[in-house]
């Protein structure tokens, strides 16, 4: 059964991304019209805000820096607030291609997931990433598949989607805020939301710092690990979420997420 | 090693390991602050099941007594603790500021408190409620 998506929201959290933000914003105006954008400004300490203002966006400021959790949550409690039936989430630094949004739309407006995750590797593709990253991508996506039965190729992408359920969801505390990824899957998929991955390109990084740079992937692995196991440990909130939050199906509508609104 | 208090020292350990794990799942307390403690029952453990080690670690060090060894590893492990902790309130006093002066900005440019005047109220449930 379709969904109706009348009212879509594309989130980008953003921390020193001037010079290239309006770009991605501007691109993803073109690709859908008739969806919202909003940047969450990170604590920018460059023009930020004001380059994502004046390409149209809603800007939600962070007076501090709480990392892209926390910037993800605060984009999902605007969402919840403000009654959009979907979020798009993707990069404010161009990795994320506007042109591959219809793709996270698709499955939503055919109420076929509740989230959608652009996979960079579904196709086949290959992407430019250290070695370090890349085999932590695939023992995690390992480890997923262990625990959920469901093979995820590119567990930690951010570029997503999701309807109102998986907004309501991860708008209820539960959403970590530092290296949200495979324990977010994990924890989705106990809750009982449907996830699907579709394929989708990705551009390398043109500027700015990387939140997996230098370190970060040690402390990223360690972290995800015991992340995963509290997950797993907290099994019942899950089970009962999902007891209690039905799949309901929406009707047939116009969507916001068509290119011709 | 007295069996005696080869078992006491690993229930204690133990113990430490299944408290960090059970207030990180409860969130009292982050996992970015609990590795260090994590450290310490792992650490406690390890010396517990390979006491070899602590010898050799005592005579690296030129100390008399294994027990010397424990107690200075243990104030190392407070001081970093306290260092740890100097760090985060240095970090969160400064966020207090900032939030701080931007509540003033904000209060003087919306007098009402910046409540919104229209729209709907925040959403506040829970996944287990």
């Amino acid at each position: 059964m379709a969904a109706t998506l009348q009212r879509v929201l594309v989130i980008m959290p953003a921390r020193n991304e001037a010079g290239r933000v309006g770009a991605v914003i501007a691109a993803a105006r073109a690709v859908l019209p008739g969806a919202d954008i909003a940047v969450i400004n990170d604590g920018s300490t460059d023009a930020t805000a004001q380059e994502a203002a004046a390409a149209g966006a809603v800007i939600l400021p962070h007076a501090v820096s709480l990392g892209y959790g926390a910037g993800l949550e605060t984009g999902y409690l605007h969402a919840m607030r403000q009654g959009y039936d979907a979020v798009l989430q993707m990069d404010s630094d161009g990795q994320h291609l506007a042109s591959e949004l219809p793709k996270l739309c698709a499955p939503l407006a055919a109420d076929a997931a509740d989230i959608v995750l652009g996979s960079r590797y579904l196709a086949g593709g290959r992407f430019p990433i250290s070695p370090l990253r890349r085999l932590g991508q695939r023992f995690f996506a390992l480890l997923l598949r262990v625990l959920t039965g469901q093979r995820f190729t590119d567990p930690t992408s951010g570029f997503q989607g999701l309807n109102r359920r998986a907004l309501r969801f991860f708008a209820s505390g539960v959403f970590p805020c530092d290296y949200p990824d495979a324990d977010v899957l994990l924890m989705a998929h106990l809750a009982g939301l449907r996830i699907r991955e579709v394929p989708v390109r990705m551009a390398g990084r043109t500027g700015g710092a990387s939140m997996h740079a230098g370190w970060r992937p040690l402390y990223y692995g360690m972290k995800m690990l015991l992340s995963l196991f509290i997950v797993l440990l907290n099994i019942h909130i899950w089970w009962t979420w999902r007891r209690r939050h039905a799949a309901a199906g929406g009707s047939g509508g116009t969507s916001a997420c068509s290119g011709d609104n | 090693m007295l069996w005696r208090q080869l078992i006491a020292s690993v229930i204690i350990a133990v113990s430490l390991l299944v408290l960090i794990i059970r207030l990180v799942q409860h969130g009292h307390l982050d996992i970015a602050y609990c590795w260090l403690w994590l450290a310490i029952g792992i650490g406690i453990l390890v010396v517990v099941l390979r006491y070899d080690w602590l010898e050799r670690l005592t005579h690296l060090i030129g100390a008399v007594a294994p027990t010397t060894t424990v107690f200075l590893l243990g104030f190392v492990v407070v001081l970093l603790l306290c260092l740890q902790f100097s760090m985060v309130i240095s970090t969160h006093r400064r966020q207090i500021k900032r939030l701080t002066q931007h509540l003033a900005l904000l209060e003087r440019e919306h007098p009402s408190g910046g409540r919104p005047t229209t729209g709907k109220p925040p959403t506040h449930d829970t996944a287990s409620s």
